[in-house]
């Protein structure tokens, strides 16, 4: 029963379990250890932790006790750095204690416990590959997990424009930002024709995407197409200039005095070139719309075109030549061979497709700012969900922004997530 | 019958060429009339006829350099591109490599725990990215350009190297260990192993995410609209600069905007067409394993 006691006394005090079984090189290490955790503890998570929640004499209550000498942002940030603190700290109790039972238990059972030498060479092959790819790790805990978690925490404050630390306190609020969604008149209206829009987006620029990518793959490697190496370059193309620039040359492109109205359509309709009767293709709303998916559509089918592409040219020859013995024509090999293969492979694009243009601010915030709001309104009609998180930010609207982005990445995750569980992804041998 | 057969092979034929003629007009006109107008001179507003009839072969591109910090913007960027690939293949060449090779009792919580972090969308964290930084005194330092640049190039390397690490050790997965063992066997260490046997089979998996990488900052404009708000204009980057030229018509006009747009595009369309070989292979090879 003793590997008992051992655990329990180093799950507490790390080193002391050693201690109890005469191993006092780790057991001293392990109450340095602890002192150390403990300095830490008194210096800096206590006096953190209880700057976070103060009620001030007017019943609100805010993060950090007074303004100029509380940085109310440095206080979160403090408070979650010293909460991944306190989990590093049980996860080395939690080692400690094992290495003590399993000690007690080698020298219960053998009368001597290997010696640290010898275990030392055993962990050092557990040890290499974790102090390795370690900085990675800090990394992401630095500059995805720590801002991420700080994000979520601006949803319950009032951090917004002009309550901008260091000058003001930040205050908790808890659901208040996010019952305004469906209180506040403006707020919830702006949400309802917003979430309607970033549907209608979604999908059919998703939809765009992938059929024109899939129809043109197809159409260019039929066998009786000559110059395929020229279109596959051309069909590349859209993939290789960076988006932002076709963007903005869309921008132009598609106004009043671009190429679309001063020579397309004059070649088109035979008439001359006059401004006044230009159409505003990023103008009018309703067409704005068709406009960025039409884009959306340009800019994103060949990164489909070449996967499926990829496909076409891996679908053994022997299944069309089985398929011709057996009366198979043009069509039935089609509908029967290539398009059942085609779409096992671009199933999962789907996925990523629709998390890609959900999550796609960047042409929605270079092509909004043309288009002719409605009266009375703060945002476009081109804004969706997670481009208004970004637009909230802009104007330093936190609060709100981060309910948004909060939204959008729950989507996300939510999706993603659930295809992975579908596919297996987390058993797949090949990708663990 | 024949006929019949005939004449719809020929006909599918025709339309197949319409339809991919159609598409090649369509995705090179847009292109080409910016081409165009970049060397259109820039006191026209517009064009109605395909080629300009005021041609200059430098003019925009003089204006460009005289009145606009176009390459003060081009050398940020390219800085960001380039820091933010070297670091993030370094990392990931590595840890690929682990994760592969080595078998250890946290191998299969930290592959899962990339996989999951992978899913946080990137805008998500930009809240307090802006934040952290003012509040850790990038803004204040000796050198607040650098020190934003590099603090980017940080988030940069960082989001890139979630998702990749899994792609690259699936690359490496697929090079036989029978291949290690040999080696092994002949005395070769574990350092030997990765750097002369390994390191050369994975290049071309090098090649596709050094590339991706290297394009990430090039065209995000969401990120420096947070993290650059604070600094001059001239510090800005390519996307943010090309960006104010298009909006700001007083100062300059489409035309120099097309020759920003050229100049801006040549090296990553470069890139994309030297290595075009490797690009489609490896997004076949990580798309086919999910």
């Amino acid at each position: 029963m003793k590997h008992k006691s051992v655990f329990l006394s180093s799950l507490i005090l790390p080193g002391s379990g050693h201690i109890l079984l005469k191993r006092w090189g780790i057991g001293i290490g392990g109450i340095l250890l602890f002192l150390m955790e403990i300095l830490t503890i008194v210096q800096f998570i206590i006096p953190t932790f209880s700057l976070l929640a103060v009620k001030q004499p007017n019943g609100s209550i805010t993060i950090g006790a007074e303004p100029y000498v509380n940085d109310s942002f440095i206080i979160l940030l403090g408070a979650v750095v010293g909460t991944i603190l306190l989990v590093v700290f049980a996860l080395i109790h939690y080692t400690f204690a094992l290495n003590a039972r399993k000690m007690a238990r080698e020298i219960a059972e053998f009368g001597k416990a290997v010696s640290i030498k010898e275990s030392f060479k055993a962990v050092s092959g557990e040890l290499m590959p974790n102090l390795v790819t370690l900085p990675k790790f800090l990394l992401i805990i630095t500059f995805i997990i720590i801002p991420s978690i700080l994000s979520i925490i601006v949803a319950f404050t009032n951090y917004r424009m002009p309550i901008l630390p260091p000058a003001f306190l930040i205050e908790w609020r808890g659901l208040e930002n996010f019952a305004r969604l469906f209180t506040d008149d403006r707020m919830s209206a702006l949400f309802r024709d917003t979430l309607s829009w970033t549907v209608v987006w979604t999908f059919s620029s998703s939809i765009l995407v992938i059929a024109l990518g899939t129809i043109l793959a197809v159409i260019a490697n039929n066998k009786y197409i000559k110059g395929k190496t020229f279109f596959r370059t051309v069909f590349i193309l859209p993939w290789a200039v960076p988006a932002f620039l076709t963007i903005l040359i869309f921008q132009y492109f598609f106004s009043k005095l671009g190429g679309m109205n001063s020579i397309v359509l004059p070649f088109l309709t035979g008439q001359a070139y006059d401004m006044d009767r230009a159409i505003g293709f990023l103008i009018v709303p309703e067409l704005a719309k068709i406009t960025i998916i039409l884009i959306q559509g340009w800019l994103g089918f060949p990164y489909v075109f070449i996967l499926v592409t990829g496909v076409l040219q891996t679908i053994p020859a022997d299944l069309y030549e089985a398929s011709s013995i057996d009366g198979g024509n043009a069509f039935t090999n089609f509908f029967q061979i290539t398009l059942p293969l085609i779409l096992i492979s671009v199933a999962p694009v789907f996925i990523t497709q629709f998390t890609f243009n959900f999550n796609n601010v960047v042409i929605i915030y270079m092509l909004t700012e043309s288009v002719v709001k409605p009266i009375g309104a703060e945002y476009g009609p081109l804004e969706t969900i997670a481009s208004l998180g970004f637009q909230l930010m802009m104007k330093s609207r936190f609060n709100e922004a981060a309910v948004f982005t909060l939204i959008v990445s729950t989507i996300v995750g939510v999706i993603v997530l659930f295809s992975w569980l579908k596919t297996g992804a987390f058993k797949n041998e090949e990708v663990m | 019958m024949i006929n019949k057969f005939k004449l719809m092979k020929w006909g599918g034929i025709i339309v197949s060429y319409a339809i991919l003629l159609f598409m090649t007009i369509l995705i090179l006109f847009p292109l080409f009339i910016t081409v165009m107008s970049a060397f259109n001179a820039q006191n026209t507003l517009f064009s109605t006829k395909i080629i300009p009839e005021n041609f200059t072969w430098t003019g925009n591109f003089k204006h460009l350099n005289e009145q606009t910090a176009y390459w003060s913007w081009y050398r940020n960027t390219f800085f960001t591109s380039l820091a933010s690939m070297f670091g993030s293949l370094i990392i990931v060449t590595i840890s690929g490599f682990i994760y592969s090779r080595y078998r250890y009792r946290t191998r299969k919580p930290a592959l899962i725990s990339l996989l999951i972090i992978q899913i946080i969308p990137s805008g998500s964290a930009l809240i307090a990215l802006y934040a952290i930084a003012s509040s850790i005194g990038i803004y204040q330092s000796a050198n607040p350009v650098l020190a934003t640049y590099i603090f980017m190039s940080f988030v940069y390397i960082t989001g890139g190297t979630t998702m990749n690490s899994i792609i690259m050790k699936g690359y490496y997965d697929s090079i036989p260990r029978d291949l290690d063992e040999s080696a092994k066997i002949d005395g070769a260490s574990h350092i030997q192993i990765f750097k002369d046997i390994l390191l050369p089979l994975v290049v071309p998996m090098i090649i596709v995410l050094g590339i991706f990488s290297f394009l990430a900052p090039v065209g995000d404009v969401i990120m420096p609209n947070f993290l650059l708000a604070s600094l001059h204009s001239k510090d800005t980057t390519l996307a943010l600069g090309l960006k104010s030229l298009v909006t700001d018509f007083k100062n300059s006009t489409p035309n120099v905007f097309a020759a920003g747009a050229i100049l801006a595009a040549l090296p990553p369309v470069v890139l994309f067409f030297v290595f075009q070989k490797y690009i489609v292979g490896g997004l076949t090879a990580g798309g086919v394993k999910g």
